[in-house]
């Protein structure tokens, strides 16, 4: 039982015939809610309503004319009034105003004649009874005892006024039903707002918590969430985090040489073309500070490559087209370690592409980039670390030859796609070049090393198929947006 | 990456298609993309000498054990002569040329050889600049032949159908191809003739008069270039391709007229790199022995000179130009046993500790807590342009890093400040209901001399109909009580405030940031139709760490 039908069970029970207006005001309720409880404790028989039926009289659409514009008697003599009281009848047309005029004895009718008489003389200077009453139904007081009876039934048989009749609640009172429901509600009276006073009181301890429909449809509720793609990457960096990888960070600023050169990338190779890659104009210039960095690096390029190594190349600074710049630091800063223990390295951050943005190419993607440095090291080791990162993932892999200038041998990441049925590439590794390590000043270690795009990987996990969807940060697909289901 | 195509129905001769296609992935190539007339296959710039048909059925052959590597040698008995001149040499410095006889041309014998030249010189040869090489028909040249520049004057194109001058041939946007690589201020062209009439027009096109089709038995293949290691690269790389389809090759003896006795030859040296059955053990992580390590030598296409356990001592062969030291045939080696077939092992290692980098949980920490302000986190490009960061934000222009060949016209500049790309952010979620609340923790950077500074800022936006100074404000007091930090706030200047409604944040007596409601002018810059207010501030220095 609703808290409002018990209420009002529980005041009819002490009070005898009330109404409406006595229940609205003891109970502090609206009449509207009264009135909808009422109903449903009508249909269920703990309450009988005494209703009666009121008489009322309601001014018709003719009448609110004879308001505005005045009666056709009255208008009758005052035309023969101005007239000089006298009028042939044949020149009158309002014949309802003669039928009336007569009949209230303000005309008298003789030879074709109408001559108005000392009586409607009299009536122009009176207000007309017919009227007064007219316009007081029409401003609401229509209780019928109070009324003229002759002239209501003037009115009536006029049609300016029409009856109608008004359903009215006298009084309620409470059934033996409405008692005996009552007396079992008492004993499981429920709560329906739990308040501080109820738990104050423990008044809950005995008694039920008014049941809601669980099924009602409740306003959306969107929180404040991190950016997908932030929240992948926190995925990728727990995952190296827990193989026992710590993880760098390096500029995106930088020169050629530390991008390409360092990396055994000749000077004219078709990546450190304009197209490819995102040259500088301010600043125009990376100073390479290392100058015996410097020169190991050239004797390495003119040894192998052959033909001219230009330093002016070298200093052009760019924005990084792959985050392994960041290794070849590493690799450098390592070169003073004992190597006791292999160091297993990571970093995840933008690199730079010149493309053209569609749905498929972004200039600036993250990637993830791991080396590992140590004696001893060989290919079935990097193989299992690979396996064991995207095994992790759940990701399925198959390792194929590959070419990357910095790498020998070089290998290529594929994993199975369920979607698409097909392998995929994402992304390359391999064993660093000796001609590399050895440029950078370490001896006797091995560097393993492989590096993939992050973006396109959780493209299908964020459903999406537009790469660039993933950075216009529309706030309602920011907040909208589902679980990645990361694991 | 070049793509080289196949028939299928000459690869059929060889093999079946499950098997070639397979041994595609196996080497490292990908197939492309194959229909039921062709192949499409994907060449790594390493192996260009892969891009010829015989050359990819070679190393299929060999890999499959059907053919023995040899090794190749080319007799010293030139049957000719080239003399390049003074003028010619300034700008095409090497030169080098052969003659080929017993072609036997069938079917697409002809095609796959033009196209193998014109991939050839397009990627190992840089478009032509690095290399440019020319096929004629040698029956109908007559010797010496010549390199040198012309007067401008008319020759016959290939597949032009008539005579056109070298100024009319470079100025129409439908023929002249490469010519920009040899403008010169002389006017000058640069050609190879014979005794009587052109045969190229270097290294854009080859004359009529002495083309090749399906009947040719003979040809003569010039090179030039900027790069004699390449030079003499793409003429080992060709000539022992052709031997291998039983040619025989002639050298031409080339002369630097600037030097009276200077010439040079084709030669194709007998080059062998020491390779270590242990190395290869220890860097493939395997335990194959001597013998087992030779026949991988032998399938990677290696001819063996001689060898004295664990040292093996094979020779480069003539087409492979991406050998450089024992590595490159480790993993030739390893290709052919089969990467699939690598056992991984684990790393031998007395810790495994991996340590979580500053940066980044600074961020995150900082991220986390804008989060439990209500705020969602955007992510933005690092690139952006001048229009976004300074003028529709009504901000004196500062010094970004600038680009200086950016294919997109909105990237121009490295991003100074985050706030810009977040009310744009918002100007693409106005039909959503308010207040929204927008934060990013990221990089910015900015110029200092001729270095670049990389900061983390922390920027929030909040638009709505209630928002005010004060509730930025509570947000920022709330960051600092988090961040144990005091701060101070002073009148500020921002023009993409409003003015009397901006403060400058100061933390120990520096300026690192600034709040405050956003001036109206920005608002409709941006379109949007809400009050909003937002702030900014510089909360880290970047110092890299590399290990």
């Amino acid at each position: 039982m609703h808290d409002y039908e018990y209420k009002l069970l529980s005041y009819l029970k002490d009070h005898k015939f009330v109404s409406l207006n006595e229940l609205a005001t003891n109970l502090n309720l609206n009449i509207d809610s009264i009135r909808w409880s009422l109903e449903d404790l009508k249909k269920n028989r703990y309450i009988e309503v005494h209703e009666s039926t009121d008489l009322v009289y309601k001014v018709s659409d003719e009448g609110k004319r004879d308001i505005d514009e005045g009666f056709p008697e009255i208008k009758l003599i005052e035309l023969l009034e101005s007239k000089g009281g006298k009028l042939e009848l044949k020149v009158l047309d309002n014949k309802l105003g003669l039928v009336w005029a007569k009949k209230n004895g303000w005309i008298d009718i003789t030879d074709g004649y109408a001559i108005l008489n000392d009586n409607g003389k009299n009536a122009l200077n009176n207000t007309y009874l017919q009227f007064s009453l007219l316009k007081t139904i029409l401003d609401g007081n229509s209780k019928t005892e109070k009324l003229n009876e002759s002239i209501l039934v003037d009115l009536l048989k006029r049609k300016l006024i029409e009856t109608k009749k008004s359903m009215h609640i006298d009084n309620i009172s409470i059934t033996n039903l409405g008692l005996e429901q009552l007396k079992s509600q008492k004993k499981e009276q429920k709560i329906n707002n739990l308040t501080k006073e109820i738990l104050l009181t423990k008044a809950w301890k005995d008694k039920k918590f008014e049941e809601y429909d669980i099924n009602l449809k409740v306003p959306e509720n969107y929180p404040a969430l991190r950016h997908p793609m932030n929240e992948f990457l926190n995925f990728i960096r727990y995952k190296m985090l827990s193989m026992g990888f710590s993880e760098t960070y390096g500029s995106i600023v930088e020169s050629s040489f530390w991008v390409f050169d360092s990396l055994f990338s000749p000077q004219d190779h078709p990546t450190r073309d304009m197209q490819d890659t995102f040259f500088l104009s301010n600043p125009n210039k990376l100073d390479i500070d290392d100058k015996k960095l410097f020169e190991s690096v050239k004797k390495m390029h003119l040894r192998n490559w052959k033909g001219t190594w230009k330093e002016s190349i070298a200093e052009q600074p760019v924005l990084r087209t792959h985050t392994t710049s960041v290794s070849a630091h590493s690799i450098y800063s390592c070169r003073d370690s004992d190597f006791s223990n292999p160091i297993k390295l990571f970093t995840i951050d933008k690199a730079f592409r010149n493309e053209s943005i569609d749905y498929k190419h972004l200039a600036e993607l993250y990637q993830l980039d791991g080396i590992i440095i140590g004696k001893d090291l060989n290919m079935a080791n990097l193989i299992k670390v690979l396996k064991d990162l995207y095994g992790s993932m759940n990701l399925d892999i198959k390792i194929q030859p590959s070419y990357f200038p910095f790498v020998e041998p070089g290998l290529e990441i594929q994993y199975f796609d369920k979607s698409h049925n097909d392998w995929i590439e994402m992304g390359g590794g391999g064993i660093i070049r000796k001609e590399i390590t050895a440029a950078m000043g370490l001896n006797g270690a091995t560097v393993l090393a492989w590096g993939l795009g992050l973006d396109r990987m959780l493209l299908s996990k964020a459903n999406l198929d537009n790469l660039s969807d993933l950075y216009k940060n529309n706030i309602g697909w920011l907040k909208s947006r589902t679980d990645l289901n990361l694991e | 990456m070049a793509t080289t195509t196949f028939y299928n129905k000459d690869v059929e001769k060889y093999t079946d298609f499950n098997t070639f296609d397979s041994f595609i992935s196996e080497i490292g190539m990908s197939l492309e993309d194959k229909d039921s007339n062709k192949r499409i296959i994907d060449i790594t710039p390493n192996r260009p000498d892969l891009l010829y048909f015989y050359n990819f059925i070679r190393e299929f052959k060999l890999h499959k054990n059907i053919v023995k590597p040899h090794s190749y040698i080319i007799e010293n008995k030139p049957i000719g002569d080239l003399y390049v001149s003074n003028e010619f040499n300034q700008i095409r410095p090497y030169s080098i040329a052969f003659a080929v006889k017993g072609l036997n041309f069938k079917e697409h014998d002809l095609e796959y050889l033009i196209n193998f030249s014109d991939k050839l010189t397009d990627t190992y040869g840089r478009k032509r600049k690095k290399i440019a090489l020319g096929i004629h028909n040698l029956d109908m040249v007559k010797f010496p032949i010549f390199y040198v520049l012309s007067e401008n004057k008319e020759f016959e194109p290939l597949r032009f159908d008539g005579k056109i001058k070298f100024s009319d041939f470079v100025n129409n946007d439908d023929f002249k191809g490469y010519s920009d690589i040899v403008k010169n201020e002389s006017e000058k062209y640069p050609i190879l003739k014979d005794t009587e009439k052109i045969l190229s027009f270097v290294p854009v096109i080859n004359s009529a008069k002495t083309s090749i089709d399906e009947n040719t038995k003979n040809i003569l293949i010039d090179i030039n270039g900027t790069d004699k290691t390449a030079v003499l690269n793409a003429a080992k790389m060709i000539s022992s391709s052709l031997m291998d389809i039983g040619c025989s090759i002639y050298p031409i003896k080339v002369h630097m007229t600037n030097r009276e006795n200077s010439f040079s030859i084709l030669e194709i040296e007998d080059k062998s790199i020491k390779v270590s059955s242990l190395d290869f053990n220890k860097i493939i992580g395997l335990n194959l022995n001597f013998d087992e390590c030779v026949e991988l030598i032998e399938k990677s296409g290696y001819f063996i000179s001689k060898y004295k356990q664990p040292n093996i001592y094979p020779i480069i062969p003539p087409y492979r130009t991406d050998v450089f030291s024992e590595n490159d045939i480790i993993e030739d080696m390893a290709i052919s046993y089969g990467y699939k077939n690598i056992e991984s092992k684990d790393i031998k290692e007395a810790s495994n500790a991996g340590r979580p980098n500053k940066i980044q949980i600074y961020k995150n920490k900082i991220a986390e807590f804008s989060v439990g302000l209500g705020y969602t986190e955007a992510s933005n490009f690092y690139l952006t342009n001048k229009e976004i960061e300074f003028e529709k934000v009504g901000r004196p222009y500062s010094k970004p890093i600038e680009l200086m060949n950016s294919k997109t016209n909105s990237f121009t500049i490295v991003r100074v400040s985050l706030l810009p790309s977040l009310i744009e952010n918002l100007s693409i979620s106005s039909n959503l209901s308010m207040p929204q609340k927008l934060f990013e923790v990221g990089s910015v950077f900015e110029l200092n001399g001729d270095m670049v500074n990389e900061t983390i800022h922390l920027a929030m936006v909040n638009e709505g109909p209630k928002v005010n100074f004060n509730l930025i404000k509570s947000d920022l007091d709330a960051l600092f009580r988090y961040l144990k930090m005091d701060y101070k706030l002073k009148e500020s200047e921002d023009p993409a405030f409003i003015e009397g409604r901006r403060a400058d944040v100061y933390f120990e007596s520096k300026k690192i940031g600034v709040i405050g409601e956003i001036s109206p002018q920005v608002l409709e810059n941006f379109s949007l139709s809400e009050p909003l207010i937002a702030l900014e501030l510089e909360l880290k220095q970047v110092n890299y760490n590399y290990k």
